[in-house]
């Protein structure tokens, strides 16, 4: 029994050491996992992906934007990380995102869009956290009040709402 | 004009046409912007992903309800919060408005209250694996009504789009018409100011180019729509107010195709329908005339048409209007369903035709088969009568007792087809529960002692005297329940009781109940027990006979009267049947007078156990002290005042003295030997015993007076001279019958061949009866009693062999007095004739003693 149990562990570690040479380490989620980015990323926790809770998101640096949307009434708050720094964060390598929402609605964004704009993965709205049902957990939002060209059907297509997975190709 | 105050002129007007052109030029951006946000998210896309949600959501329900492996209820609840997080895209931001401006803002607000409907169901506990089966229902029926409201809204922001669409090309219109305006105003200015001419020319090249990617806009927001449209899977097109296309998918262009045929289709709807018509390629199967069906499509109050087409395919037309005169137009080719209703509809009516033509046959049966019947039951009855050796009475006696099953079985028959044909209608007339049950027993205790059964009566005290109702069906249900507990029981006894349940205004609920001591009836059986055509086993049925049919019969006849039947049965112990009727009580007198508490003790001595409890009980239900003696009779002990029920004389043998004794009288016609009891205090009980006679010697003690039997004699005439008659007959057979029938009444008997020999007769002499056949030749007993009636009240008895109500009320509306039907009993011809006799003059004349065997 003892032998078994030994051997699992060792063998447990020699996967851990594969995955630590292709990828680097990150910190591991405490919570529900809200976020999985997988695709071509560097650092990951998990099988081939890097898993976010809530409290992962909320611990980077948070960007606040002020803008009106073309699915709600009147100027909304939005705060969370800024795309590009997640990106970085687990050393995507793509030029594009594919985002996937729970109900599996995808949508496919190039990565130059967050090096042009400061587009976050919005957490809260109006300082509150969002339901699924207020399309939360996680929206992305860009800055669209700051840039005319944001104000249009092929920006707004990439809101994608009940965001929940990132694939980077 | 100086050269300065020209050249400011000139200034002036091109600054004027050049803010004109620059306002021009702004609309028409202005335009193209507002189409290009509106269309940005796709309403029509948002509709169909709230569809899809929803779909996911009841499939997840689902699962959940027949707890799939892959369901739970957190993905339950989260499919739900989806759900709701869709609905939210049509109550803010840009489609909010858009639900606004095309009027489905109702609907809107009515999926939102039907999804927190939802949610309050599932805000307690959220969604359970094991939830109520009713919840689970009512949220998916909630669903199904999201997910129509959620289709209409769908359709009306696509006409939403449609209007959106039309106003710009509007706006879009006014907008190059401003830049015109200039374009014209510049040219006039003339070559003279080439300065300003050059200047406005590449205005008017800006405004041509704004134009023209306003064009190229409005034919990309014409191709999202036509793309919805297009994805339809029926036909679908929208029709401007005047009746022309606005857009179509091309389902729609090629059933439009079809019905013009060879002629072009054109630009109007009502054209392209009208060549269909016209032509023979459309078929209304209702056979409208086509303005008629043009009405009802402009109209477009979403009413459907369903057309054949030349190649027997159906097509259906709907048409519905919007608030701006618009017209949608759906069509689809509806040949399945139509086919299958055809199919449906077909086989229903052939079904119902079989039914009739059964009815029919059934009707027809009837009177071929209860004449002759009729004949041989008649003759059967009068041979019966003969003088006859021992031998030849036994086999007319059987054949008799065959006569009499098959007119049963004929009658279940046509009892079954009548309830079928929807003919069966009840009497509604005085009638005495207690004289009813006790016909019953009279009439099944031979039945019973044939299988060495014992067969009791027991009434509630509590009965009411009379009552309302159908006596003959009230029979016939219990002769049906008793022969049947008769027929399955092969030794123990039969119980039939009659207890009022309950009193109220006048009306009481009684219960019949017919208790046997049978082989009972399996429990797997006994679901099939009231149906038609049911027998308990086949086997059964090669051993007991009978149609199958009274079951079920009494079933109907006792629901008709507002009844219910029931029983409870232990294969092997025996069974109870029951029915309990509601009546209307007329006399709340109880059914047999009470002159008073009796002292009296009773004391019960009888050989047949079962006979001696039921008397005990029926006696007990009158607070009397009642007791049985089990195996020996207890010994005198000097008591008195005791009545003493056995069957034996009193003699010396007998231990106890009573100061009165009920002798059970068990052989048939033993009554009429007696001429004088041994005893004075006996008084005698003739078998089967009848709860009213029974009680009324024991509640009402007439003085012992020695009985004095009278030989029966049916009718005893007075001096008044025999009733005349007139016989309306054309059958042989049955004026035969009714000859011998008539012998025991003296009557002055004329036989008239047909109806208007009997009209003839009836003119010419004066009779006291007429008895009327209803089918004879040259005039039938329908239209002679017409004709009677026109001089004359005397009392006409038809007689028909058409059991059906319908024929019995034909006759009654004729103006006979009563109907018998064929075959006839003797015992129905002679009470009919009292009754009858009884209400006119004769009727003094005339008194019915005593009853007849036949």
């Amino acid at each position: 029994m003892i032998a078994r149990r030994s051997f699992i562990a060792m063998f447990a570690g020699a996967v851990s050491l594969f995955a630590t040479s292709a990828h680097s380490e990150m910190q591991r989620p405490q919570n529900d996992v809200i976020l999985e980015v997988s695709g071509k990323v560097a650092v990951v926790n998990d099988a081939g992906k890097a898993a976010f809770d809530r409290a992962m998101l909320m611990g980077m640096p948070q960007k606040e934007i002020r803008t009106t949307t073309a699915w709600t009434d009147g100027v909304q708050v939005f705060q969370g990380p800024l795309i590009r720094d997640v990106l970085n964060h687990v050393q995507a390598d793509g030029s594009t995102l594919r985002a996937i929402a729970l109900n599996d609605y995808a949508i496919t964004i190039p990565t130059s869009d967050f090096e042009k704009y400061d587009a976050i993965l919005a957490l809260l709205m109006n300082g509150e956290e969002m339901s699924v049902r207020e399309k939360g957990p996680i929206w992305i939002v860009y800055p669209r009040d700051e840039h005319r060209e944001l104000q249009s059907a092929e920006y707004n297509e990439k809101w994608i709402w009940q965001l929940n997975r990132i694939v980077v190709e | 004009m100086t050269a300065s105050l020209r050249k400011s002129i000139l200034a002036l007007i091109v600054l004027a046409f050049a803010v004109s052109l620059g306002f021009g030029f702004k609309h028409v951006t202005t335009v193209d912007e507002t189409l290009e946000s509106r269309l940005a998210e796709n309403a029509v896309w948002a509709g169909a992903q709230l569809q899809f949600e929803l779909g996911r959501f009841r499939e997840s329900l689902y699962d959940l309800a027949n707890n799939d492996r892959n369901a739970s209820p957190k993905e339950t609840s989260k499919r739900f919060d989806i759900l709701w997080s869709r609905v939210q895209i049509f109550r803010e931001g840009d489609l909010a408005e858009l639900v606004t401006v095309s009027g489905m803002k109702p609907i809107v607000d009515n999926i939102q209250s039907q999804i927190e409907e939802i949610d309050s169901i599932i805000a307690d506990d959220g969604f359970k694996t094991r939830a109520q089966p009713e919840t689970i229902r009512r949220i998916l029926d909630t669903g199904q009504s999201i997910n129509r409201l959620s289709q209409e809204l769908t359709a009306g922001i696509m006409h939403g789009e449609h209007v959106r669409f039309v106003n710009y090309i509007r706006e879009r219109q006014s907008a190059i018409h401003d830049v015109m305006i200039s374009l014209v105003g510049l040219f006039l200015c003339g070559a003279a100011f080439t300065v300003s001419l050059v200047f406005s020319n590449r205005q008017a090249n800006k405004a041509t180019l704004a134009a023209t990617s306003a064009e190229e806009a409005a034919v990309a927001a014409r191709e999202r729509v036509t793309d919805a449209i297009e994805s339809m899977a029926e036909g679908f097109a929208v029709i401007d107010s005047v009746g022309r296309y606005v857009s179509a998918n091309t389902i729609f262009r090629s059933f439009m195709n079809r019905f013009s045929g060879s002629a072009p289709t054109g630009d109007f709807f009502e054209t392209t329908l009208e060549t269909g018509f016209r032509d023979h390629v459309l078929l209304d199967p209702l056979g409208r005339p086509v303005n008629r069906i043009m009405d009802g499509l402009r109209c477009a109050d979403g009413t459907g048409f369903e057309f054949v087409m030349d190649d027997e395919n159906w097509v259906r037309i709907e048409t519905r209007r919007t608030a701006n005169g618009t017209m949608i137009v759906k069509l689809a080719d509806v040949t399945d369903r139509k086919r299958w209703e055809i199919e449906t509809e077909n086989a229903k009516n052939t079904a119902i035709r079989n039914l009739e033509a059964q009815s029919r046959f059934l009707s027809m049966m009837s009177h071929e088969v209860r004449t002759p019947l009729n004949g041989v039951l008649g003759i059967l009855q009068i041979i019966i009568d003969e003088p006859l050796s021992q031998a030849a009475r036994h086999y007319v006696k059987t054949a008799l007792n065959s006569a009499i099953s098959l007119r049963t079985v004929i009658d279940d028959v046509l009892d079954a087809s009548k309830i079928e044909a929807n003919e069966m209608a009840l009497r509604n007339e005085a009638l005495s529960l207690a004289n009813l049950s006790e016909n019953v027993l009279d009439l099944m205790t031979p039945l019973a002692h044939k299988s060495g059964l014992s067969l009791t009566l027991t009434l509630d005290p509590n009965l009411p005297k009379s009552v309302t109702g159908d006596a003959d069906r009230l029979r016939q249900i219990l002769n049906n329940f008793v022969s049947n507990a008769i027929k399955f029981t092969e030794h123990g006894n039969v119980a039939l009781s009659l207890d009022r349940l309950s009193k109220s205004d006048g009306r009481c609920l009684v219960r019949f109940s017919v208790t046997d001591t049978g082989i009972g009836i399996p429990a797997e059986k006994q679901a099939d027990l009231f149906r038609a055509f049911k027998q308990i086993d086949s086997s059964y049925s090669r051993r007991f006979g009978g149609t199958g049919l009274g079951l079920a019969i009494s079933k109907v006849l006792a629901e008709k009267m507002g009844g219910v039947v029931g029983f409870e049965s232990t294969a092997g112990k025996g069974s109870r049947f029951w029915f309990d009727i509601p009546f209307e009580i007329l006399s709340s007198e109880p059914w047999v007078k009470q002159a008073g508490p009796s002292g009296s003790r009773v004391l019960i001595d009888l050989s047949d156990r079962a006979l001696a409890d039921a008397l005990s009980a029926q006696i007990k239900g009158f607070g009397m002290n009642v007791a049985v003696c089990d195996t020996s009779c207890p010994q005198s002990n000097g008591e008195t005042d005791v009545i003493l029920i056995n069957d034996s004389p009193l003699d010396a043998s007998t231990a106890i003295r009573p100061h009165m004794h009920l002798q059970v009288l068990h052989a048939e016609n033993m009554l009429d030997d007696v001429t004088e009891a041994f005893d004075s205090r006996t008084r005698f009980l003739r078998y089967p015993i009848h709860p009213t006679t029974l009680m009324r010697e024991l509640l009402a003690p007439r003085p012992p007076v020695p009985v004095k039997i009278e030989p029966a004699r049916p009718i005893e005439e007075s001096g008044s001279g025999p009733l005349r008659i007139l016989l309306a007959e054309d059958c042989k057979t049955n004026q035969l019958v009714m000859q011998a029938f008539l012998k025991g009444i003296t009557t002055d008997l004329v036989i008239a061949e047909n109806g208007k020999l009997a009209l003839e007769e009836a003119r010419t002499n004066t009779f006291d009866l007429i008895l009327m056949d209803v089918s004879m030749p040259e005039m039938d007993g329908i239209e002679a009693t017409k004709k009677i009636r026109e001089f004359s009240d005397i009392p006409v008895i038809g007689v028909t062999a058409h059991a059906f109500e319908s024929a019995l009320t034909s006759c009654l509306d004729a103006g006979m007095d009563r109907v018998l039907t064929k075959p006839l009993a003797k015992q129905d011809l002679y009470s009919t004739i009292k009754e009858l006799l009884d209400e006119s003059d004769r009727a003094a004349a005339l008194a019915v003693t005593g009853t007849e065997s036949c």
